[in-house]
């Protein structure tokens, strides 16, 4: 679950920020890449819809990671399946 | 000479601020014959060549006698010449027989395509260089559309043998008649070429001298070459109205050991001598107490920062490296000008502090100048001179066309008749660029600069924020890709000041996309792809803290390969069209390790 949402996470960075995949670390932060409110606010959405989760635009700030955000969209997943 | 045995240094002054350049020369051949004017060092820092003022008007005429031989009054003459003293009687030689001087850089594989467009654009027939180069550089356009271009050997051509009278002051030149055709403006595949005339000529030249307190004994150093304005108007021109005695030498001396500019301005006791900011930057950089051991720069008055973004943190740097070499920051100049411009619009007042002023970083991206909300969002901007007499410079709205207020930024348009005539044969560009009329004030034109910046209320300093058509839009904002460049040329030491080009294109879904092509040393080409992805890292880090903006890609190409004007500018546009193209030279263990 965990590896799929990084994944999707690597790839909605990609295309709206045109970083190649290869560039994107999954422990940096996302901030790193110039990822800012209006692309946060973007992936927060596209989180929400792939998941179908409500999640919080803050979200991205407080697992400011592709690996702690995508850790904590699993256990939120996991939560709400359960 | 004018029916008088001499002149008082006033009538002089008055006389020298009338004449076209080569009338000048004339009359200080008359008034000073033996005095030196040239002195070239080569790229050890040695004499190789002077010229006296006789020297140069002897040469210059003779030049002038031979292309009244052969080629009617009103012919372009193209100048190819290396680095060194023959140049600028080849200039002068065709401003006396009144000749078009065509004056751009020798052609080589990399440049050849810009210099046949240049040829074909000027519609000149014959070529003119040193016997040294000419066979290179007639071989270099042996297949190309230039192929027949005659060729003149300068070294051939005998110096007069006679000495200057009244008429060779030129005083009933017509004025208006162009002088030269500078080609620093317009891409490769359009050149524009700017029609100074000899009014221009005078008036710039005035303007610096008088401006910056310059006379006869402000001796100087230069280093800029001479197919650029800079380097042929403040470094070859200016001397001969002042009449003093100037110290030159290439670029490339001073790129790869900038102490022998250091050691030149010490050792001649030069008032004056400057350059981009770069200049400064790798005079830093490059500093060495063993090899700058002994230099007084305490002789060093003027120190023109011009043709680029004038940097505080450089002058900082610059002034704290140099303090214990009797350096003062008083010294610097920054100032402001353009080809279409002749060369200067602003600088000064000279000798003292430069202007600084600091603003919103952020509120400056949106085009609005405000006092720093914050520590963070605060930027040191450094003055780039008041208006230079009798330059006017209004700020303009580029899209409304309304004139703006003090402390708002828009186009910097420029009146008075130091701006240049127009581009040559290209009536629909000189009507827009120079014939642009502010709204509500009809019956007046000015000349567009494609710059923005702003009049300081406080101080009357025009402050430079970037250029119009390579500014990037991101979310509204306005970020300058030299503003990015730093960035990344300070965030990562293997990464040199302007050794990168920062660029924006817009993908097949008109997002916009934001490139960095970043020129390396030798010393990265043996890194793994893991490091250089590191480096991207850093970058990327660095940018998006500094600008809030993404880089999305990050390509880093080999030594050289960024491509320049002549003056140092780099091309962004070129760049961009290259890396659309695929074209530009990536490095190659790095293409190999990234690409599928």
């Amino acid at each position: 679950m965990k590896a799929s949402i990084e994944k999707r996470i690597v790839a909605f960075i990609s295309d709206e920020l045109g970083i190649p995949s290869t560039d994107i670390d999954a422990d940096a932060n996302l901030g790193s890449y110039g990822l800012e409110s209006v692309a946060a606010s973007k992936l927060i959405g596209i989180l929400e819809k792939e998941y179908k989760l409500p999640l919080s635009e803050v979200l991205v700030f407080e697992f400011p990671t592709i690996a702690q955000l995508s850790t904590e969209i699993g256990k939120l997943a996991a939560a709400r399946v359960g | 000479m004018f029916q008088k045995s001499q002149l008082t240094s006033l009538e002089s002054l008055s006389v020298l601020g009338e004449l076209p350049v080569h009338g000048s020369l004339s009359l200080r051949a008359w008034m000073h014959p033996d005095r030196r004017l040239f002195t070239f060092l080569n790229e050890q820092g040695e004499e190789t060549d002077t010229l006296s003022y006789m020297e140069l008007w002897r040469r210059a005429r003779g030049v002038a006698d031979h292309l009244s031989q052969r080629y009617p009054a009103g012919e372009r003459v193209m100048l190819f010449f290396p680095q060194g003293l023959e140049f600028i009687a080849a200039f002068l030689g065709c401003f006396m027989s009144g000749h078009i001087a065509v004056p751009i850089n020798q052609p080589t594989r990399r440049r050849v395509d810009r210099c046949v467009k240049i040829i074909a654009d000027s519609g000149a027939r014959c070529a003119m260089t040193t016997a040294k180069v000419i066979e290179a550089n007639r071989a270099c356009l042996a297949d190309t559309d230039a192929a027949d271009l005659e060729w003149i050997n300068i070294d051939e051509i005998a110096a007069a043998d006679r000495a200057p009278h009244t008429a060779d002051c030129g005083a009933d030149r017509d004025q208006d008649a162009i002088a030269f055709l500078q080609y620093t403006s317009g891409s490769t595949s359009d050149p524009k070429g700017v029609m100074v005339t000899h009014r221009n000529l005078s008036i710039n030249l005035r303007l610096m001298r008088d401006s910056w307190e310059l006379d006869s004994t402000t001796d100087m150093v230069f280093w800029q070459p001479h197919h650029h304005d800079m380097g042929l108007i403040m470094g070859q021109l200016l001397p001969i109205v002042l009449g003093n005695h100037s110290v030159l030498m290439g670029p490339n001396t001073v790129v790869r050991q900038p102490s022998i500019w250091l050691h030149a301005i010490s050792k001649y006791r030069a008032t004056m001598a400057g350059g981009p900011n770069f200049i400064y930057d790798i005079a830093v950089e490059r500093y060495s107490e063993e090899k700058l051991k002994g230099i007084d720069l305490s002789c060093w008055q003027v120190a023109p920062n011009g043709a680029d973004v004038v940097r505080a943190t450089t002058l900082d740097r610059f002034a704290k490296t140099y303090a214990k070499h009797g350096f003062r920051a008083e010294t610097f100049l920054p100032c402001y000008g353009l080809a279409e411009a002749t060369l200067v619009v602003s600088g000064g007042p000279t000798r003292r502090l430069p202007a600084r002023t600091t603003v919103d970083v952020t509120e400056l991206t949106r085009g609005h100048i405000r006092p720093p909300a914050g520590p963070e969002r605060s930027q040191e901007l450094i003055g780039c001179g008041e208006p230079a007499y009798p330059f006017e410079i209004a700020i303009v709205d580029p899209d409304t066309k309304r004139r703006c207020a003090h402390d708002a930024m828009g186009e910097i348009w420029l009146g008075g008749r130091s701006v240049a005539a127009g581009y040559w044969q290209n009536a629909a560009a000189t009507d827009s660029t120079f014939r642009a009329v502010i709204a509500g004030e009809p019956g007046k034109t000015f000349l567009r600069t494609g710059d923005l910046g702003f009049i300081h209320g406080s101080d009357l300093q025009l402050y430079i924020c970037g250029r119009l058509k390579d500014v990037l839009i991101c979310e509204g904002r306005n970020i300058h890709p030299e503003d990015v460049e730093y960035t990344i040329a300070e965030c990562a030491a293997e990464i040199k000041h302007q050794n990168s080009a920062v660029f924006g294109y817009h993908d097949g879904e008109q997002r916009q996309r934001i490139v960095a092509a970043i020129e390396v040393d030798r010393s990265l080409r043996r890194r793994s792809a893991e490091e250089f992805a590191a480096l991207r890292g850093v970058i990327r880090q660095a940018v998006a803290e500094e600008h809030g903006i993404p880089l999305s890609d990050i390509v880093f190409i080999t030594p050289n390969s960024l491509r320049k004007t002549t003056s140092g500018k780099i091309q962004r546009g070129l760049m961009r069209d290259l890396f659309l193209r695929k074209e530009l030279e990536v490095l190659k263990d790095e293409l190999e390790t990234v690409a599928p």
